[in-house]
């Protein structure tokens, strides 16, 4: 315990900082660039005329006129902001998977033989990162034991997509496409999942979770029926808490017909302990920059991986990168492909960072990662339990595996205080602000905490602390709570209407514009 | 030796099939009799009591008649008659209505439940609705342990059995000595004047100490926040899916009003409604007007919503829709119109029938799948 403090004077740096659109004048410059010499304009035409005349603004967009300096103080300042992963003990932001990303994998990604690469060099030339490509694809077959994968989805999101893609050609192939219209999902599955399969025109199925916290068996089994086109599940889901009867669920899908989708987003927990096709399952897809390292947070940079059996090989998205004993290569040659997902090949920079993380593990290492990430899990939650007003709702007293989702209901019922209220007030703290939960809040007041295998004791025990001290404060104090943040660098409360109320909805800063005339 | 009070409010419940949403007012009695519709609390309380028939190492206490006698006498439970002092039993009269017997009122059931706070019983079991839980709140506060078996229409509180049989296993383990909790639980009502105002809320009248193993009594009604647009939702789809040549017979609760509004000719907040297609015929009808429209032969289905937090499909506010109703309409045409964030707020608990009638409760039981909104639907449980 001799580390552990949390009553150090944190203060994020407030700097009241405008948006870039508010800044610069009209005539500042960052870079002048000189005009083109007389031969060349001869030649070229000005600029302008390259653009169809219809194609042409009316106007010249209201950019911000900046120099450089103003420029870097701008975005200096609001680097200093923010609370970045390295400063603090991110256990908070569970399903993420915060861990330590070596920094030496940095040195390989940022090497100018990955940064000088250009995705239209010819394939003879780019033999390394096709390589460590196609290492990665077999170290993720081994991990899975699925027989193919393709690295081409950007994300997660995007691996499902592609995974859903894959369910329709493989029913479609077999004359089934039309009847099998329905997905079977479970509300606590990440919400991609149902939005994929919505987005690609599914009938959704919903399974609850039944007394033992997990999905109710049987109501899967009164709903599968020749309609069932698949099952989409994550194991453990958000709480946690292992699905010991997964078996079941598969086979009971695959009596129907339907085909098995795992959704291995948060696979630290079973990291090179459990496989996929292990459990019969037909697919899964794996988050590359969560358990595989790859330091991200705020959409990115990710990297997804499509995994699937011998049979649903020629549906995966193209292309896989292929060895043919002399020279590695991108095979388009899966000719019931659902196509590419996306431009060019996949993330680079994240596949060469998952390939480093794996070489260095080795097997054992992995499986060590799994089994650290769920006795730091359990520790924490055995000392957070002790907080007044937390719990742990669904299976009470059951271990969880590498993260677990807990409630603030009985601290919000004793004292005002809600999650929303401690979300904020534990940045005064010097934490990240913490993950609540997916939508929808299946647990009220919800708290999603996951201390992955690289934070030290003295980081969970800080972390809890800093938790107790807060409930502390509501029970005596919670108004306290209630106005956090008081030391973030907005120390007021942000007015979140415009993210539920559509009529404030604005994604660019014109729809802002005209928001702001019309108030 | 466990000594149990035994107390029935005869007259709960009788305004339930009669479409009255309750049975505090005696006008609204005598009408909900002269319609024909019989007392069924005593049918109720029967249910309950006969689970400890084999039981030994007991006293029951309890007074004569319709408000208790009977139902031990008729499940062969012996019992020792309330006695005031004076040598006669209390009395049970105020107020007649035609073709009935006498009927008894809150003063009885007050009177009674104070005698046997008095007498120090270790567990008071009355039988009854909302208005009986306040009576009984209001007689022994929470000194005395209780058992709440439902009876009445609405049943808001939480100190309620979530059916008399699960009551009286309830009643037979606390007797047997298994370990019990005694939770404070809410007691609340809804005044039967207020009930077209869509505004008002069931209000917390008091606490009862209820016998709780947090399984066998009901949970409070929550309202569901967050749960309008998935409602609207929920209406349009339903709505979109109505067929001109069905019978719909719409039940009462916010949810399914919100689907009411968007019929022709406006149904009712808290009364059952029946449409053909998606025109409103009857407003607020009574079990047997519904009946005789069923009877006419056009197929019906209907459609009921549950009570958010405790998760009633039936036998809570809507007693119109009888036994003899579901079962002429059958479990395949119910439409479960029921948004997630109101699943959500059962905590993975099952939603609940409670009807009248044991064998239409097993009837009902297993998985339905419930739409949502036209692209999305979940599969959940009724369970007894």
């Amino acid at each position: 315990m001799g580390n552990i403090r949390i009553d150090r004077d944190f203060h994020e740096a407030r700097w009241d900082e405008p948006i870039i659109m508010e800044l610069g004048n009209p005539g500042e410059r960052g870079v002048m660039i000189p005009l083109a010499s007389d031969k060349v304009r001869e030649c070229v035409g000005s600029g302008e005329d390259l653009v169809p005349e219809g194609l042409r603004r009316k106007k010249k967009p209201a950019l911000p006129e900046m120099s450089q300096m103003q420029v870097l103080r701008h975005y200096m300042r609001l680097s200093q902001e923010t609370v970045g992963t390295d400063i603090n003990i991110d256990i908070g932001l569970g399903t993420c998977t915060m861990k330590y990303s070596p920094k030496i994998n940095e040195q390989f990604v940022r090497s100018p033989e990955l940064t000088e690469l250009h995705p239209y060099q010819d394939e003879s030339t780019v033999q390394g990162i096709l390589e460590i490509m196609y290492r990665d694809q077999e170290y993720l077959k081994a991990l899975s034991g699925m027989d193919c994968v393709s690295l081409q989805p950007s994300g997660g999101s995007q691996a499902i997509f592609a995974n859903v893609q894959t369910i329709r050609a493989y029913h479609e192939a077999n004359g089934e496409g039309e009847q099998r219209d329905e997905i079977i999902t479970t509300i606590l599955s990440h919400p991609a999942n149902p939005g994929t399969a919505a987005t690609l025109g599914y009938k959704l199925i919903t399974l609850y979770p039944d007394k033992d916290g997990l999905p109710d068996l049987e109501a899967l089994k009164a709903s599968v029926s020749e309609h069932t086109a698949a099952l989409m599940i994550t194991n453990p889901e958000d709480t946690g808490i292992y699905n010991d009867r997964i078996r079941q669920f598969v086979d009971t899908v695959h009596e129907a017909g339907g085909l098995c989708v795992y959704d291995q987003a948060n696979l630290n927990g079973v990291f090179g302990i459990t496989r996929a096709r292990d459990a019969g399952f037909d697919m899964c897809h794996y988050n590359l920059h969560k358990s595989f390292s790859s330091p991200h947070g705020c959409q990115g940079p990710a990297a997804g991986a499509q995994c699937v059996s011998e049979k649903l090989k020629k549906f995966a998205a193209v292309p896989t990168v292929e060895f043919d004993g002399e020279k590695y290569y991108l095979d388009y040659n899966h000719p019931d492909s659902i196509g590419k997902l996306r431009k060019f090949y996949g993330v680079p920079a994240v596949l060469v960072r998952a390939y480093a993380y794996i070489r260095s593990l080795g097997p054992d290492g992995m499986k060590q990662v799994g089994e650290l990430s769920i006795l730091n899990n359990n520790y924490m939650l055995k000392k957070l339990l002790t907080i007044p007003g937390l719990s742990m709702p669904l299976a009470e007293g059951k271990f969880r595996m590498e993260q677990a989702r807990l409630s603030w209901e009985k601290l919000t019922k004793d004292t005002g205080v809600t999650t929303d209220d401690i979300c904020r007030r534990i940045v005064d703290y010097g934490f990240q602000d913490y993950f609540a939960s997916h939508h929808p809040r299946v647990i009220p007041e919800p708290f999603t905490p996951e201390p992955v295998e690289t934070y030290s004791k003295d980081d969970i025990d800080e972390f809890v602390e800093a938790f107790r001290s807060i409930a502390k404060e509501a029970y005596t104090n919670p108004e306290l709570v209630k106005s956090a943040p008081h030391k973030a660098a907005l120390a007021a409360q942000i007015d979140e209407s415009c993210l539920t109320e559509w009529d404030k909805f604005a994604t660019t800063w014109r729809a802002y514009k005209k928001l702001d005339d019309t108030d | 030796m466990k000594k149990i009070g035994f107390l029935i409010n005869p007259v709960a419940g009788l305004g339930g099939q009669a479409g009255m949403k309750g049975s505090d007012c005696a006008g609204g009695l005598r009408i909900a009799a002269r319609l024909g519709y019989k007392k069924t609390a005593g049918t109720r309380a029967y249910e309950c009591i006969r689970q400890i028939r084999e039981e030994e190492g007991l006293r029951v206490i309890a007074p004569e008649g319709e408000m208790g006698g009977d139902v031990l006498a008729a499940a062969n439970i012996p019992y020792e008659k309330i006695r005031t002092g004076s040598p006669a039993d209390i009395e049970i009269i105020s107020g007649k209505a035609p073709g009935e017997r006498e009927v008894t009122t809150r003063e009885d059931t007050l009177r009674c439940a104070k005698i046997l706070k008095d007498q120090g019983i270790d567990l008071l079991v009355f039988c009854g609705g909302d208005g009986t839980a306040r009576d009984i709140c209001e007689a022994v506060e929470d000194h005395v342990p209780v058992l709440a078996v439902p009876a009445g229409v609405k049943m808001y509180s939480a100190c309620y059995a979530v059916s008399p049989y699960q009551a009286g296993t309830l009643l037979r383990d606390f007797i047997r000595g298994r370990q019990m909790n005694f939770d404070y639980r809410e007691v609340m009502d809804i005044d039967e004047k207020d009930l077209e105002d869509p505004s008002v809320s069931p209000v917390l009248y008091g606490f009862l100490q209820s016998l709780s193993d947090g399984i066998r009594i009901q949970k409070v009604k929550e309202v569901c926040r967050g749960d309008v647009s998935g409602r609207e939702e929920l209406a349009d789809y339903i709505i979109s899916a109505m067929e001109e040549d069905f019978l719909y017979i719409i039940c009462p609760g916010g949810t399914t009003y919100c689907l009411k509004e968007r019929l022709e000719g406006e149904g009712t907040l808290r009364g059952v409604d029946v449409a053909r297609g998606r025109k409103i015929v009857l407003k607020d009808g009574n079990e047997k007007e519904i009946f005789r429209l069923l009877e006419e032969g056009v197929p019906a289905k209907i459609i009921v919503t549950c009570l958010g937090g405790n998760g009633f499909l039936f036998g809570r506010g809507n007693q119109q829709i009888s036994p003899r109703i579901i079962r002429r309409v059958t479990k395949e045409n119910l439409i479960l119109a029921v948004t997630k964030e109101k699943l959500l707020s059962l905590r993975s608990a099952p939603m609940l029938v409670d009807t009248g009638d044991r064998e239409t409760d097993r009837y009902l039981r297993g998985y339905y799948k419930i739409g949502v909104n036209r692209q999305e639907t979940v599969l959940y449980k009724i369970d007894i």
